[in-house]
């Protein structure tokens, strides 16, 4: 028998995480496209790729792959990348942390942040040649280099405040693993 | 887990390749999907330039003292030059008189507030709430602070993008102040965009005043693009007077009556 309290308790609790965390992805992807990016300035960086490696990893289940390829397409069409350029390295974040989920779980945190470091270095250097492809031009690894360094040490920062998160709003997994 | 994945890395290497062979159509409809976002991005960035400027009035109150020693004295040089410039204005009058030479149309200017700022390593472009209904066309100058800042590309019924000088893709035919000599401004997505198609063997100056030469009816002639910041070999890089970094708002230069 379901107990209706605590089905009701838990579905709260799913809720709030949800619309904590996609309000933290929305607002994450509209100072990506706005004019605030400057109050990072000297450089544009962007916390979408990361809110969904760390969301791919700490709520699985409310990353979707069709969610992830809009953000990317949107970003994509709003900031004049290339467009499938985000769409498609949103949606390599999202399937790379399922695919390693277990793995990445077994391991402390230097090593999900190795983890999380080489797949920067392969988004970054993703991002540099289609961008050189698409502009008819070579762009040097300088072009991702400060936001490569922004990435890696904001990282242990997102995943303390989403780590926070996760227990201030569940108790447990909430089947959200 | 395959088939959703298959199906969107599939429309992901499509658009891909369809965006490597620059379908133009792609730029049209960024634009309308900026017509449709543009009041929410506009709201959305509202409180960070509160931030931003409150953070801002705070520093420039540290340095009032000195910013108000140095406006005094620069009033004072300023001063000096408008009585100079007065009697100049009036002789260069008489000249144009007995040459009887045509005058340059009178350059009228709308004001636009800047609503996103793409500038990265590899775009340098800027969008406005200016757009058709404005009277915003493709081509027109854009301004800001004390110097060019870019082109106006593209144009939407309430939004235009600008193409920054600094911009890869950005040519710009100018002319060397106090010479005839005729060059182009070529961005490169980096500060200081560079002055090429100069003669070699002319000799240049660092600090040495840029302006547009008015060459091909891109923009008006003598329109102040920056200075010549340094000289390396045959390469000639210009610091600009406009300040692109975090500019709020711009002026939209229009042609508008003759005198």
């Amino acid at each position: 028998m379901i107990d209706a309290e605590t089905f009701i308790e838990d579905s709260y609790s799913v809720w709030k995480v949800l619309v904590f965390f996609y309000f933290l992805i929305v607002s994450a992807f509209f100072l990506d496209v706005s004019n605030a990016s400057f109050l990072f300035s000297p450089i544009h960086f962007s916390f979408v790729p990361l809110l969904l490696f760390i969301g791919a990893i700490k709520f699985p289940k409310l990353m979707a792959y069709g969610i992830a390829f809009c953000f990317g397409l949107l970003t994509d069409i709003l900031s004049y990348t290339p467009i499938g350029l985000m769409g498609a390295l949103y949606l390599f974040t999202v399937v790379l942390c399922r695919w390693q989920y277990r793995f990445i779980l077994a391991q402390p945190f230097h090593v999900i942040w190795l983890f999380f470091t080489v797949y920067w270095i392969v988004f970054c250097t993703v991002v540099i040649l289609l961008q050189s492809l698409y502009a008819r031009h070579v762009f040097g690894l300088s072009s991702e280099l400060a936001v490569f360094l922004y990435g890696v040490f904001v990282f242990p920062v997102l995943w303390v405040v989403m780590q926070k998160a996760k227990s201030l709003f569940a108790d447990s997994d909430m089947g959200l693993s | 887990m395959a088939r959703p994945v298959l199906f969107y890395g599939g429309l992901c290497v499509v658009l891909l390749l369809l965006s490597l062979l620059h379908i133009q159509k792609a730029d049209g409809l960024r634009t309308q999907v900026w017509g449709v976002f543009s009041p929410v991005v506009s709201t959305v960035s509202r409180p960070f330039i509160a931030i931003s400027s409150f953070f801002g009035n705070i520093t420039s109150y540290q340095k009032l003292q000195a910013d108000y020693q140095l406006l005094k004295d620069e009033n004072e040089t300023l001063m000096v030059w408008y009585h100079t410039a007065q009697l100049l204005q009036a002789e260069n009058q008489s000249l144009k008189s007995l040459l009887n030479v045509q005058s340059m149309p009178v350059q009228s200017f709308m004001t636009a507030h800047v609503l996103s700022d793409f500038s990265s390593p590899y775009v340098q472009s800027v969008l406005l709430d200016v757009g058709e209904e404005d009277g915003i066309v493709i081509g027109q100058a854009i301004i800001a602070d004390k110097g060019l800042l870019g082109r106006v590309v593209d144009v939407e019924k309430s939004i235009s993008r600008v193409l920054l000088v600094t911009d890869i893709n950005s040519r710009i035919p100018v002319m060397v102040g106090g010479t005839s000599q005729k060059g182009v401004l070529s961005g490169r997505n980096l500060e200081a965009p560079r002055l090429e198609y100069i003669p070699e063997g002319v000799a240049l100056e660092v600090g040495t005043p840029i302006v547009t030469s008015g060459d091909g009816g891109m923009f008006p002639a003598g329109l102040p693009v920056g200075r010549i910041e340094s000289i390396a070999g045959n390469s000639i890089y210009i610091g600009l007077f406009g300040d692109y970094h975090a500019v709020n708002y711009v002026r939209v230069l229009e042609r508008v009556e003759e005198e």
